[in-house]
């Protein structure tokens, strides 16, 4: 007699416990589940290349529907060779404001990092190096996904180096239009196009190879 | 030490431990069901698995009670251990409250019972451990080997990531990592596979050894090398829930130890990972599952040792001593209990203050933006 209800009683405790487990599982996934960029308004689809010419002369109407993080126009998409790069403004370390259309006639490496990023800290000495080497018609810019600008400013404050390319991404705004799954991500731009993205560190040899193939296709 | 269990199996076998009674079959049964249910939880990302992409939602600045990489692609929340390395390396400029709050909570309310019932990796370790082998079985030297997670704990886990800056664990030795992150990932992305180098091939050599470790040793990994399950362990005598030992009934006849494959000393110990085992063990049934008491020592709310402490009380009338309980007087068990239930209600001040001062000091985002990005030193490409 004893016995029934605690069979009973066990077999329904597993269907709720599994039950529960399902409905957790569906809630986690659906509503917990959005992604950084689901929130951000899509107004048109993001441009390839393919719409417009790449090898025409710069001006701020060269790809018309360019997706821009700072007025959110456009899909978030991931990047891939071929994709005008989403426009944005950053306010660099310096206090200056690099725009990414005012180097639509160069060659550009974005940056992803974060100091608490081992491989993004221990690759940056070599990406500052070739910062340094001033290459014509070649742009460096280091976008920090910190949690803050303070955690930034600390960073830097021992090192030398130079503040005008290091830009701290606010909200993640940038970021949401350059989506990845994981960082340092380095997007390489020429003439406003996407030509590469490198997931993961490269020693400096690697960049310089990257740079330097990239100009000499310009 | 080394047995072959196919025909004989010897008594810390959990799986002859699992048969001694349809009782401890039935504990057995619901804590595989659990074990089960936390594996598929934490992991129920499963479009995943099949774009080689983690999940990059909110619900990443929440931490799993179990060791869980926040790399795999099934996973849905942030790793405890992994997000304290994280906090740590960043300890410079945000302290990490809001991890070190939910590593206190989750120790206080629930200790070890995490390892044994909500851990997938233990689930997996376990699984691999029915494998068919000699096995290893606990001894003196194992017994020393187990406190090799606490050195673990302080090197990899706490010294590396102040001062050397790198999740030193996560990057050199979690297992849990390699397999749940390293490889699936490396197998779906290219642009990751080719990143791999001698870290990745020492972190799947470590795996291989730490699988085939716990094909013949009982979980292995979590008895020798898991500082998750070290840092629980601190919390095993005053968590709130898991087994209690009523010491009223205990005859001390060390059944419980003998039985058990962890290198306990005795029940709730910081080797006990509260999986139930010894329940059934027990000839005097003075071993449960409930929520404890202050002391954690003393059941009072069961009829059997109400019934022996009635016994104790008329005995002390009859003699006009202090009963004993468990060895121990009635005077020092009541102080015992105070100091315990002390201490929990410290613990939970302080881990309820802790997580509080987090959230407000968006130690969430910090833990979530960090689980939203595949951790490299988890793959081992670090």
């Amino acid at each position: 007699m004893k016995k029934k209800p605690m069979k009973v009683m066990k077999r329904k405790l597993t269907v709720l416990l599994a039950a529960l487990t399902l409905v957790a599982a569906v809630v986690l996934v659906s509503g917990c589940g959005k992604d950084p960029g689901d929130d951000l308004p899509i107004v048109t689809a993001t441009p390839t290349v393919s719409g417009g010419d790449p090898s025409a002369a710069p001006t701020p109407d060269r790809f018309p529907n360019r997706a821009n993080a700072d007025t959110g126009k456009g899909t978030p998409k991931e990047l891939e060779a071929g994709d005008v790069a989403p426009e944005f403004s950053l306010t660099m370390m310096d206090g200056s404001t690099f725009r990414m259309s005012e180097h639509d006639d160069e060659v550009v490496l974005l940056n992803f990092w974060a100091t608490w990023c081992g491989p993004c800290v221990n690759e940056m000495p070599d990406l500052m190096q070739l910062a340094s080497e001033n290459i014509p018609g070649f742009t460096i810019c280091f976008i920090s996904i910190d949690d803050s600008v303070s955690d930034v400013k600390d960073f830097l404050s021992n090192k030398s180096y130079n503040n005008s390319i290091i830009g701290y991404d606010k909200g993640a705004r940038i970021c949401s239009y350059y989506p990845t799954g994981g960082i340092p991500y380095t997007v390489t731009v020429v003439n406003g196009v996407v030509k590469e993205t490198v997931l993961g560190s490269r020693s400096y040899d690697k960049y310089k190879a990257l740079v330097t193939n990239a100009l000499s296709g310009k | 030490m080394i047995s072959h269990n196919s025909q004989n199996e010897k008594p810390d076998s959990p799986k002859q431990q699992a048969k001694a009674s349809p009782r401890g079959r039935r504990t057995q049964r619901i804590r595989r069901y659990t074990q089960l249910m936390a594996a598929v939880l934490y992991n129920c990302h499963f479009t995943g698995f099949a774009e080689g992409r983690i999940y990059q939602g909110k619900f990443k600045g929440v931490c799993t009670p179990g060791l869980n990489c926040y790399s795999c692609p099934g996973a849905v929340a942030a790793c405890p251990l992994g997000s304290l390395q994280g906090a740590l390396v960043s300890s410079k400029y945000r302290f990490p409250y809001y991890i070190l709050g939910t590593l206190l909570l989750m120790g206080l309310f629930l200790g070890r019972f995490i390892c044994g019932f909500l851990c997938p990796f233990g689930l997996l370790q376990e699984l691999l451990h029915k494998l068919p082998s000699p096995k290893i079985r606990k001894s003196r030297a194992t017994r020393i080997l187990s406190y090799g997670k606490y050195v673990i704990l302080a090197l990899f886990v706490v010294a590396i990531p102040l001062w050397k800056l790198a999740p030193g664990f996560c990057k050199y030795i979690c297992p849990a990592g390699t397999f749940e992150a390293g490889l699936p990932l490396t197998f779906k992305n290219k642009a990751l596979r080719e990143l791999t180098g001698t870290l990745f091939s020492w972190k799947v050599m470590l795996l291989t050894v730490i699988v085939v470790l716990c094909v013949l040793c009982f979980r292995a990994f979590c008895r020798f090398l898991c500082p998750l399950g070290a840092i629980y362990s601190f919390f095993n005598p005053v968590s709130l829930f898991g087994v209690r030992v009523d010491q009223t009934l205990c005859t001390h006849c060390d059944a419980c130890v003998h039985r058990c494959p962890m290198d306990i000393k005795k029940v709730r110990d910081h080797e006990c990972i509260q999986c139930g085992l010894c329940i059934d063990s027990c000839p005097t049934g003075a071993i449960h599952f409930g929520v404890k008491d202050g002391s954690g020592k003393v059941s009072l709310d069961t009829s059997a040792s109400a019934a022996v402490s009635a016994e104790k009380t008329n005995s002390t009338s009859n003699t006009g001593r202090t009963p004993d309980i468990g060895g121990l007087s009635a005077e020092n068990v009541q102080a015992r209990r105070k100091i315990r239930l002390a201490i929990a209600i410290a613990l939970l001040a302080a881990g309820i203050a802790l997580l509080a001062i987090g959230l407000h000091a968006g130690n969430f985002r910090s833990v979530m933006n960090k689980a939203i990005r595949i951790c490299y030193e988890c793959i081992g490409i670090g």
